[in-house]
């Protein structure tokens, strides 16, 4: 981190600090667990040493968990987005966490914090979206691969606190209906998910998602001119959204149609 | 779809380590770490099609700082602390020159210092100082313009600098009391 120093002098202690994160990383096995558990094809080849290392699971058994795994997921999720690319085996449940090397830091000060006191009160437990979690990996086989389906991970039962509003899959799963109804053709039924998602979700964390959606079900149901409104507002709002290309190309097309 | 596929898989491979890293910094506890970066890649791979090329990694910071930010909420919510599962555990004098503090003590100090600050001070202050981008880059990656990453950048240093003289100055105080 050249010249990037916070101070001059520099704080050795802020400096140490600094540094602590220059180690900041994920595991090849962390990277491993989450592409397997997303079906991405490189989970295979990434895991491959590790899976080898860690493994005694038949193949058929892999194949069996991994099955089990999917049908958890789509059957959670309610969505089949990535049907077809699930290509690699989950790791086996061998991983231990990487031990953390102790890297020897000199601060400025010694005595070390104890962490903010704990709760008096056992914390409740965190409520998560309702997605597959990539930490969730598989049983060994030893167990049946039912077994492991409706497994997620540790302390993310629905025994929980109190959501605190639509999680991001809430979000995700009103947001597909609307894009099956588009690719369906069916605009009605598109805008009703539209409009449940505006009233539920409100300002949501998808929600340019939503407008962008929005501007593809008018270009659906030929709504020329609602299609370059929404897509001109969109521009303007989000002049450097990652979907700039795809909204003007609707309006493109609409203007085109325009006489 | 194949094209997508495989898009995918490249986006995944260029950049699981920056949203790990990305998530971790904006607050997601490091047992939940694997749960939020499938959560962004989850948005991606459904949204590639309107992601434009080159400009993914924008949009998965977007999707990583809305994800963050869900568990951040989620743990107050729920009461949790917002520093991370590892407690930091007390040293030993402060008046030894020798003493070594490791480094995962260090980083939980850190994530202490990171959680304090608002959200838009946090973002930029780890993208440049701990991700080491340029201002430009920064400014590209969260759609905002240079001068606002260059104020931000300022305003957020001010907060690291003041909370860790703090937090130093409560180290010193707990190890003299001691």
């Amino acid at each position: 981190m050249k010249d990037r120093s916070l101070q001059d002098p520099p704080d050795p202690f802020a400096e140490a600090l600094l540094r602590s994160a220059e180690h900041d990383g994920p595991t090849p096995r962390d990277r491993a667990r989450v592409a397997a558990s997303l079906g991405l094809a490189g989970a295979t080849t990434v895991t491959a040493s590790a899976a080898k290392a860690s493994s005694t699971a038949p193949a058929a058994a892999k194949a069996s968990l991994l099955g089990g795994m999917v049908k958890w997921w789509l059957g959670g999720l309610g969505v089949a987005f990535l049907v077809g690319t699930f290509a690699g085996a989950p790791e086996p449940h061998a991983a231990a966490p990487a031990p953390s090397s102790s890297v020897d830091i000199p601060v400025a000060i010694s005595a070390v914090p104890a962490a903010k006191p704990a709760p008096a009160m056992s914390s409740p437990v965190v409520v998560v979206a309702p997605v597959p979690s990539a930490s969730a990996r598989p049983t060994p086989p030893a167990l049946s691969p039912s077994s492991s389906d409706a497994a997620p991970s540790v302390p993310k039962a629905p025994t929980a606190a109190p959501s605190s509003g639509p999680s991001l899959a809430d979000e995700l799963a009103a947001l597909d209906a609307a894009r099956k109804a588009i690719e369906a053709g069916d605009a009605d039924a598109a805008e009703k998910a539209l409009s449940r998602y505006r009233t539920t979700m409100g300002e949501g964390r998808l929600a340019s998602e939503a407008e962008l959606l929005a501007i593809e079900s008018a270009a659906a149901r030929a709504d020329h001119a609602q299609t370059i409104a929404l897509g001109s507002a969109f521009l303007a709002r989000h002049p450097s959204s990652p979907h700039r290309a795809r909204v003007t190309t609707l309006i493109t097309r609409a203007r085109k149609e325009v006489p | 779809m194949a094209s997508q596929s495989k898009r995918l898989n490249q986006v995944f491979e260029a950049e699981f380590d920056f949203v790990w890293r990305t998530v971790r910094r904006l607050g997601v506890k490091e047992r939940e770490l694997d749960d939020a970066v499938q959560q962004v890649f989850m948005v991606l791979s459904r949204r590639l099609d309107g992601v434009e090329l080159g400009r993914e990694r924008s949009f998965l910071f977007g999707t990583a700082r809305r994800v963050a930010s869900d568990y951040r909420r989620r743990y107050r919510s729920s009461r949790e602390d917002l520093v991370d599962d590892e407690p930091v555990p007390r040293g030993q004098s402060p008046d030894d020159p020798a003493v070594l503090v490791d480094r995962k003590r260090a980083r939980a100090m850190l994530q202490e210092v990171l959680d304090e600050m608002p959200d838009e001070m946090r973002e930029v202050f780890c993208l440049y100082e701990l991700e080491g981008m340029t201002t430009t880059e920064v400014a590209d990656t969260m759609q905002i313009s240079t001068g606002t990453v260059a104020s931000r950048l300022r305003r957020a240093r001010e907060l690291f600098q003041r909370a860790t003289r703090r937090l130093s100055a409560r180290l010193q105080f707990e190890g003299k009391d001691r």
